[in-house]
């Protein structure tokens, strides 16, 4: 089991972040179908789409932003992934620093491996680097890919150094009517995505985590969550709402309740 | 039976897993277009689009009230929440209120379910537009959809001055009609043969009646035409005299038809219309008597007044000169002058004796003064119903119309030229004046004395030039006519018949919707055994009798495209709407017994909630007044169809007989007399009150006895009686079978049905059996798969003593009948009418004397609905009733019984104009509304794709939850129908419908 980590920013839906496809000099081309645009991955919602154009099998694709200027990460991931047809891609993430230049030497990151596992969401994690540009590289299986996704993420992660107290719970639920007939049967009708419901307790905070989730608290937007058994999500602090016990002089136990974006 | 789901959409729908989704496609088109896709769950389905998350639905509502005319649309409401749309750079959907107009936005709702792999599959529930953007926060906003109503228009276009720029200011504002259906006049009833040979002389002598109005667009001042428009398009016929459709002019209480002669008829195309020159154009005006001549040698003939009537061509006065009832002398009346008389004519509707010796004599007659010395003489030996015409001297009357006389007072006088035995039946008699309608003056006539000298000239003043203005005259007045509507293209498109009249009603209704909606053709429904098919109607409204139903639409008066709709489906018994799921529309007749056309029939499992309840009592109607054939001059119905617990009427044939009563009364209408070969026989029935399949099976007892056989049959509709008529005889490879029907009232469809089930119960035969009834030729069909078989002549059937064959219409003349493996009866055969035949192949005529036989006056003619006439049947006849008839009264009597009197249901068609069509609605409207129905109330998952007007069916596993309610039923939900009428569709998270049907 890892630790519990949060990354609060997403430096693509930051204002200065820009997606480079398209501009030319060199930049990779648009790969969109409109109007599911790709200038739509630079929204923070998750839900505001980009779907591909047909990705050609076993062909890779890039997709590059400039961050505005140089930032440190750690982490990258792809959030709201669905496939329209085929099976999911391998994603490796790179970096340039200083001025974007598409020709030049982009420096790899890790991989995103886990889309062909009917996830939603998928990341790497990898040792802090300062970036200017980041590129994903998209390479398709043996079959054509036509894919929608939420948005990328490029951003700092932050590990809490701990799982969290006992009694987290992790609730995942789906929406799913269930509808009993006369004779006994039940009809289940799925309404759309898994959902999820996270509470993390944490008593005795350090000081590393009462400022993470002080801030969280702060924070209007989703963040990035990964839970310590590897798999992220994207969540949002359920009515902002931060339970803090003050335990003893100097030292307050916590607790959150987070829901999972599906 | 069609269903707009897909079979793979059902069959993942009703999983019991199902994920299901609703998608809302949202088309702007204002300033540009820009297509929205949103859904209750992202999703990419397999067509390549995407929805984006942000969909909430409100469950999809439509009803149709019971019995009501449908077309309201159904409704919906989404709301989209306010994120930004994908087709968004900046900003979220709310910014896109004020870019692009959203009413009338198309929204599409489909419910999509993530198993299926291709969008085809998808269904959609709704197709409407934006009706009002709703409540909006920043949370999102919220969208009401209705369904299209842009074919909903005003009409019909009016008169004004600048498309009728010589339309005088009394037709100004005045709509130019629509018109659909046969406006011919009413047409003469029996003893006259023939419906309108007589017609012109009956309007001339004042019996003009259901016309509907022309527009004077024109009254013809200075040299101009006098101009008629008949219909804003083209119609199929206007002036045919010899066919019941003339001109008229509204005279003095009465319409005087028009000649003719001089007048140009228009047909087409923007509008029909007719033009005549106003000061030659001639006019009928009828005299007709004010009363009997009593005193002073006057009238001596039998009910003299019925001679007067001339609107009722089936009553006669009667001269008999051997009661001595010889003359018909009546009191002629002096007139207003309409104009200048060209000549006067009386016109005498008569029947003759064939024994008869003398001529009939029409004269003038001066009370105490003598007959006048012009007679007019004519043979008075014709039995058939005849029309005298010819010329009333003009020593008789004056220009001052004064015909009853000044001075000298003018009767007139019908009786024989001579002779003691003569007899002779006067229907009516009346004079008919020609003449030139009175004009008025626009501008008088005068001399004008030019003051101006030519040119160049000096003016002389001992030669003045004078000029002479003529007077400017114009023709004013009301008039009418009997045309015919909307004819069919050159295609048939709309009745299946190139260029026929358009009258059937869903005939009508589709290219109205077409024509004057500007809906597309492929938007009306009309595939063979689709839901809601406009053409499968005209086989349900005609409803197994020898003629179609029809509607003669006159649409006259401002008012909108779904106005007249519902009025059309109201007067046709009809309900018709936009289908959400395929934005077609669909029809439906009401017709009870309707058979299940779902397609599943709704087990207890299906349902998640279900309960019944009936209807109140008060709702209940056991009267029912169905007035027809309109007339716009007199601003009356001159018939009505009418049933109640005390009395019954079809209108206008056979007016007094009861049609609903069947009552057979000791030496009143208690014989049947007939011809078989050159045997001439006579039946009596027993006195009684019978329902219909039992007077059949007395008749049936006394004509057999008579001729000591079996081969004679009768029947009443398709009703099975055990003993009388319910052995149904085949063979199969030389083998004969028998199979015994259930006993019953059926339908067409009904008997088919049974006869099936009834034949393949046979063991055996080593066929399997089916069995149709076709509407349009009214016959059967039975087949067999497996190879063939033979239906024998009736007189070669073993069970002929008691044989279904008839029933059918399976009377051949050959004895051996016929093989194959598919047969079709002979003879057609029709519901609700009493039949006869002879199943001898031996016999060479069968001539039924409902005219002639020595018992005609004490026949049962009425009561077995058949017209007072002959009928030659032929060889293995097979003959039907002229009418139909029932027991509604004693349906009624006894239904008022167990639910209390309730007031009458009056049904004013202004647009029927057939007798049999306004018959038909009354018994359907009765027999829908004559005893509470049961409702039912569910809840299913199982039915996404359930239309309003759909019939469904409940399997029996429900009986020992819930058992059926109707009072005197068998308990049971097996074979009971319902009809939809209320739908209301959940989008998410619930998908269920919630149904409310009404026993069908």
């Amino acid at each position: 089991m890892g630790n519990l980590k949060f990354g609060l920013t997403n430096l693509l839906t930051q204002p200065g972040a820009v997606l480079k496809n398209g501009t030319g000099g060199g930049a990779p081309p648009l790969i969109e179908t409109a109007p599911y645009v790709m200038a739509n991955l630079l929204s923070s919602d998750r839900y505001t789409l980009w779907r591909t154009s047909t990705l050609l099998a076993s062909t890779s694709y890039n997709v590059d932003f400039d961050l505005g200027s140089n930032q440190s990460i750690n982490t990258g991931a792809m959030q709201g992934y669905r496939p329209a047809s085929g099976a999911g891609p391998f994603v490796d993430v790179y970096y340039q620093t200083g001025t974007y230049t598409p020709g030049g030497t982009w420096n790899f990151l890790g991989s995103i491996v886990n889309l062909l596992f009917n996830l939603r969401d998928d990341y790497v994690e990898f040792g802090a680097v300062t970036a200017r540009s980041v590129r994903f590289v998209i390479t398709v299986g043996g079959s054509n890919l036509v894919f929608t996704l939420g948005k990328f993420f490029i951003g700092s992660v932050t590990d809490l150094l701990g799982e969290h107290s006992p009694g987290a719970t992790y609730a995942p639920f789906s929406g799913r009517l269930e509808t009993p007939l006369p004779g006994g049967a039940v009809v289940l009708t799925e309404q759309g995505d898994e959902q999820g419901e996270f509470t993390i307790p944490w008593n005795f905070a350090p000081a590393l985590v009462e400022s993470l989730f002080l801030t969280l608290q702060t924070l209007r937007s989703t963040q990035l969550m990964i839970w310590p058994d590897g798999h992220v999500y994207e969540v949002f602090l359920k009515g902002r709402r931060l339970v803090q016990t003050r335990a003893r002089q100097a030292s307050r136990d916590y607790e959150l309740v987070f829901g999972r974006a599906a | 039976m069609s269903s707009p789901a897909t079979a793979a959409f059902l069959s993942a729908f009703r999983a019991y897993d199902a994920q299901i989704v609703t998608l809302a496609k949202i088309e702007l088109s204002v300033p540009s277009a820009r297509t929205l896709r949103y859904a209750t769950a992202e999703i990419n389905t397999p067509d390549g689009s995407t929805w984006q998350y942000g969909l909430i639905c409100d469950p999809i509502r439509a009803s149709i009230d019971w019995l009501g005319p449908g077309i309201s649309p159904a409704e919906a409401t989404i709301w989209l929440a306010n994120r930004r749309d994908a087709s968004q750079s900046s900003g979220t959907l709310l910014n896109l209120r004020s870019a692009f107009l959203w009413q009338n936005a198309i929204v599409t709702l489909y419910i999509w379910v993530t198993s299926l792999q291709s969008f085809t599959d998808a269904l959609q529930v709704f197709r409407g537009k934006v009706s009002k953007p709703g409540k909006t926060d920043r949370e999102g906003m919220t969208l009401n959809l209705l369904q299209d109503q842009s074919w909903n228009s005003q009409l019909p276009p009016v008169v004004d001055k600048t498309n009728y720029p010589d339309s005088p200011d009394v037709s100004q504002g005045l709509p130019v009609p629509i018109l659909y259906g046969d406006f011919s006049a009413p047409p003469m009833r029996a003893p006259w043969t023939s419906a309108y040979g007589s017609k012109k002389d009956q309007e001339d002598s004042g019996a003009g009646a259901g016309a509907v109005p022309y527009i004077l667009v024109d009254s013809g001042i200075g040299a101009s035409k006098v101009k008629l428009v008949v219909a804003c398009h083209q119609v199929t016929d206007i002036v045919d005299r010899a066919n019941g459709r003339s001109v008229f002019i509204a005279g003095d209480g009465v319409l005087d038809p028009l000649d003719t002669t001089g007048i140009t008829e228009t047909l087409g195309g923007s509008e029909a219309s007719l033009t005549f020159d106003d000061e030659t154009i001639i006019a009928f005006a009828p005299v007709n008597e004010i009363d009997v001549r009593a005193a002073g040698g006057g009238n001596t003939a039998t009910n003299p007044r019925r001679a007067m009537d001339v609107n009722d061509e089936t009553s006669f006065a009667s001269l008999d000169q051997s009661t001595t009832k010889n003359e018909l002398q009546l009191i002629l009346p002096n007139l207003s002058p309409r104009g200048r008389i060209e000549s006067v004519e009386f016109v005498v509707a008569f029947k003759g004796n064939a024994s008869n010796t003398h001529n009939l004599r029409v004269n003038a007659f001066t009370p105490g003064g003598g007959a006048g010395g012009s007679p007019t003489t004519f043979a008075s030996t014709g039995t058939t119903p005849a029309i005298q015409r010819a010329t009333w001297p003009t020593g008789y009357w004056t220009q001052n119309w004064d015909f009853g006389g000044g001075g000298t007072i003018f009767d007139i006088r019908v009786d024989f030229a001579g002779g003691t035995a003569n007899k002779a039946s006067i229907y009516w008699v009346a004079l008919v004046v020609k003449y030139r309608p009175q004009r008025s003056v626009v501008t008088p006539g005068a001399i004008v004395v030019n003051p101006l000298a030519p040119r160049g000239h000096e003016r002389d003043p001992r030669n003045p030039q004078k000029v002479n203005v003529g007077a400017r005259l114009r023709l004013d007045g009301q008039f009418y006519g009997c045309p015919k509507g909307y004819k069919d293209d050159g295609s048939g498109t709309f009745t299946g018949s190139a260029s026929s009249l358009i009258q059937r009603p869903p005939d009508i209704m589709r290219h109205f919707l077409v024509t004057w909606g500007l809906i597309s053709g492929s938007d009306v429904e009309t595939g063979a055994g689709a839901t809601g098919s406009f053409v499968d109607a005209r086989d349900v409204l005609r409803n197994e009798q020898p003629s179609d139903a029809k509607l003669a639409c006159w649409i006259g008066e401002r008012s909108t495209v779904q106005r007249v709709l519902q009025k059309m489906a109201e007067q046709s018994g009809m309900a018709v709407y936009l289908d959400r799921f395929a934005n077609k529309w669909l029809a439906f007749p009401w017709k009870p017994g309707a058979a299940e056309d779902y397609g599943w029939k709704l087990s207890y499992q299906d349902l998640m909630a279900f309960s019944h309840d009936e209807f109140s009592v008060v709702e209940t109607r056991r009267a029912i007044r169905v007035k027809y054939w309109y007339d716009h001059f007199r601003s009356k119905y001159l018939y009505e169809a009418f049933v109640n617990p005390a009395g019954s009427g079809q209108g206008i044939s056979l007016p007094t007989a009861r049609d609903q009563r069947l009552v057979i009364a000791t030496g009143v209408n208690d014989k049947f007399d007939w011809k078989s070969g050159v045997t001439t026989f006579a039946a009596t029935l027993a006195a009684g009150t019978y329902a219909p399949i039992d007077l059949a099976s007395e008749w049936r007892s006394k004509v057999r006895a008579q001729e000591v056989d079996n081969s004679k049959f009768t029947g009443w509709g398709f009703s099975i009686k055990t003993g009388f008529n319910d052995l149904f005889d085949i063979e199969v490879s030389g083998t004969p079978f028998q199979a015994t029907l259930r006993p019953g009232d059926y339908t067409a469809e009904g008997a088919a049905i049974e006869l099936a089930r009834a034949l393949n119960a046979i063991p055996s035969t080593g066929r399997t059996f089916s069995a149709s009834y076709d509407h349009p030729t009214n016959k059967f069909t039975a087949a067999a798969v497996g190879g063939t078989f033979k239906i024998p002549g009736l007189g070669g059937a073993p069970g002929i003593a008691s044989s279904a064959l008839p029933v059918f219409g399976y009377n051949f003349s050959l004895v051996a009948g016929l093989t194959g493996t598919s047969i079709t009866s002979t003879h057609a055969r029709y519901g609700d009418r009493f039949y006869i035949g002879d199943g001898d192949g031996n016999v060479t005529t069968n001539n039924f004397l409902w005219g002639t036989g020595a018992n005609a006056a004490t026949s049962c003619a009425d009561v077995v609905g058949s017209a007072h006439a002959d009928v030659t049947g032929g060889i293995c006849p097979l003959v039907h009733g002229d009418f139909t008839r029932g027991d509604r009264e004693r349906t009624a009597q006894t239904l008022d019984g167990y639910y209390d009197p309730r007031e009458e249901n009056q049904i004013s068609a202004d647009w029927i104009r057939d007798e049999l069509t306004a018959v038909e609605l009354r018994d359907r409207i009765f027999d829908l509304t004559a005893r509470p129905r049961v409702q039912v109330r569910f809840v299913s998952r199982r039915v996404p794709d359930l239309r309003l007007m759909q019939v469904i069916e409940f399997q029996n596993d429900l009986d020992p939850i819930n058992p059926y309610p109707g009072f005197g039923s068998d308990g049971s939900w097996a074979g009971k129908t319902f009809r939809v009428l209320e739908v209301e569709q959940q989008l998410g998270p619930d998908y269920s419908t919630e149904v409310l049907a009404v026993e069908a």
